[in-house]
Order: structure tokens, then sequence, then C-alpha cells
């Protein structure tokens, strides 16, 4: 019996996952307007931006620290913003 | 060598690394200036595109110590949260803090910067603050936690020189245990001498070496020029007079007549 319900929890758990990937959140990224089919900042970086490890993040103009990208969710609205090193003065 | 913060470095100059006609002149230009400090910065692009890559490899290659800016910040907020992202991306705690506060001259902000300064200091950061010459709100950043101060010497990229250099001197004279840098506004050689002179611990420039003829000849001027001020500064410049004093004996000078 317990094995049962754990095995609908899993189900159910999946099932939400599964919608909530398959909703499209519109985000600014460096400005500009895009959409997105996951909420999980790591998605959008790996998918996206997974050329080169040398960039840093920071949405809505919080920091968010590489450590944070895993657990980080995104929301409808957010901006992002996602720097390189380039030269200066 | 001289202890800048937590560094024991030889130059006094630090250079930017923007505005050079090519990536290969500007590392020649950064070595014959013979510069260990050298600044960067942190923009928007696609990281796919990998451009930043190739500036961060070139870069690391020099074995320098980087120092990165906010520039374009206008807030207190903007300043912080690109410090963060500056201290990740380049993996030092330096910041050269920029925030401007009139678009038309790039002067910093003073409140703004003193500000910002507050919030990085407590969240460990070395903060350079690129100031005014102003006495008041540099005895502030010191007491906020500065133990580097870098006034302008004009406005960033006008090349006119020092434009006040009685303010400078006042902060030389009454910041007696804080490291001085003229930020901004250097030309010409000429005008490195003037700041190493009044006894300030380094100069940083950029455009003056980048947008020359020959950048890596204007680098190889600055670094002696630099030198030189050090020295001269060091030696004691003898004090100014209104009356002219011949240097040769006045005894025994040859058909001199008693009148």
């Amino acid at each position: 019996m317990l094995h049962l319900v754990r095995i609908n929890l899993r189900i159910m758990v999946y099932r939400a996952l599964s919608v909530r990937d398959l909703n499209v959140i519109n985000l600014y990224i460096n400005g500009k307007k895009e959409e997105v089919e996951s909420e999980r900042l790591i998605d959008l970086l790996t998918q996206k931006f997974c050329a080169t490890d040398k960039f840093a993040v920071a949405v809505n103009e919080q920091f968010i620290n590489r450590q944070s990208y895993s657990d980080f969710l995104l929301k409808e609205g957010d901006k992002l913003e996602l720097v390189v090193p380039v030269q200066g003065g | 060598m001289w202890q800048l913060i937590d560094k024991e470095i030889d130059s006094r100059l630090f250079i930017g690394t923007a505005l050079y006609p090519s990536p290969d002149i500007m590392c020649q230009s950064i070595k014959a200036s013979g510069s260990q400090v050298v600044t960067v910065s942190l923009r928007r692009q696609n990281p796919v595109e990998a451009a930043g890559k190739d500036f961060w490899q070139l870069i690391q290659s020099m074995d320098v110590h980087l120092l990165p800016n906010t520039a374009g910040c206008q807030s207190v907020k903007e300043a912080v949260t690109t410090a963060q992202m500056a201290r990740e991306l380049f993996n030092t705690h330096w910041i050269k803090l920029e925030v401007i506060g009139d678009e038309y001259n790039l002067q910093p902000d003073p409140f703004a910067l003193l500000e910002a300064t507050k919030e990085l200091v407590a969240q460990g950061f070395e903060v350079f603050p690129y100031c005014t010459d102003d006495l008041v709100l540099c005895e502030k950043l010191v007491e906020a936690g500065c133990r580097i101060l870098m006034p302008w010497g004009a406005p960033i990229g006008t090349g006119k020189g020092l434009m006040n250099p009685y303010a400078l001197r006042t902060l030389r004279e009454r910041l007696n245990d804080v490291l001085l840098v003229v930020d901004a506004g250097i030309g010409a050689p000429s005008h490195a001498v003037q700041a190493m002179q009044l006894g300030y611990d380094a100069v940083l420039l950029n455009t003056a070496v980048a947008q020359a003829s020959d950048p890596v000849k204007m680098a190889k001027a600055f670094n002696l020029a630099v030198s030189s001020g050090r020295l001269a500064y060091e030696a004691g410049v003898m004090p100014e007079r209104d009356l002219a004093q011949p240097s040769t004996p006045v005894i025994g000078t040859p058909f001199w007549h008693q009148k």
C-alpha cells in the first residue's frame, strides 16, 4: 500500500513538473525580450549560453552567484543581465 | 618595490585596456608601459559569441593584476551589483568604483560613490574609488574604509592634465596614510611627471596611450615619465623663487668692475 502511494506521489510530482516546464516564460535577457520554456536558470544558461564559462549573471539587478544557478527559478518578466569580460579604462 | 594594498609591485603606472587599435597593440603597449595593474570591465554580451573568452585568455596571459571597473554605472545599486559580478568574473576583490553623476563630463557622483563604497567595503571589497579632488569627500571615503583614493586630474578622456594642482596637492598633504592615484585626464607624459612629483603613489591612464599615434612608444614614454616623476619627488624638488639667482659663483668674475 505504502509502495503504491509513493508511486502515485512520484507521478503527481512528475506531472506537475512537466506542466510547469511547458509553460512559456517571457524574460528580458540583456534588454531583449525572449521566451524560455524552463523556469530553471541553470537550464537557460546551459541551453543558450554553454559556449563559455566566463560570464556573470544578475536578475532584476541582483547578483546571482555561480553556486546558486542550479536552485534559482525564473519568473515572468524577470530581467537578466549576462556579462562577459571586456576591455576597460 | 612598493606596497599596493595586498600586493608588492614595482611599477607606479596603472593602465587601461580599452581603445587600442588591436588586441596585439594593447598587449605590446601594456608590456612597454611596465604596468602590473591593468583595468578591465564587463559588458552585456551573448556568451555564445565567446568574445569575452578571447579577451579573458589574452589578459590572463599577461601576468598582471586586474582591476575591474564599474564604468557606466549611475546608481548605487548598479555599481554594487556590477562589482559583485566583477568579483566573480575576474576572481578579485579589488574594484575600481565608478558611479557617474553627470553624463556630460563623466563626473563622479560623490554621494552615490560614498554610499556604494560603504556597502562594498562591508562586503569585503577593496574599493579603489574614482572620485573628484574634493578634500571632504576624500576624507569621508577614507572613513568609509578606503585605503586608496583615485581623484581625477581632469574628466575622463580629455587629456587636459592636472586641472587643479592645488586640490591634488592638498589631498597629498592632508591624507598622508592613504595611497593616492591620479586617475583620468592625463594626456601627456609631462602630466604624469607632475602628478608623481606631487607625491602621488601612482597614475592611472588609458586614452593617452591607446589613442597615441604610436601607442607602444607612448606607453614606454609614460613608463619613463612615471619613474622620473617619482624619483624627482623622492629627491626633493627645489623651491620655486621669483628672483633670479646666478648658479655660477659671482666672486672672481673676470672683467668685473666695482662702481
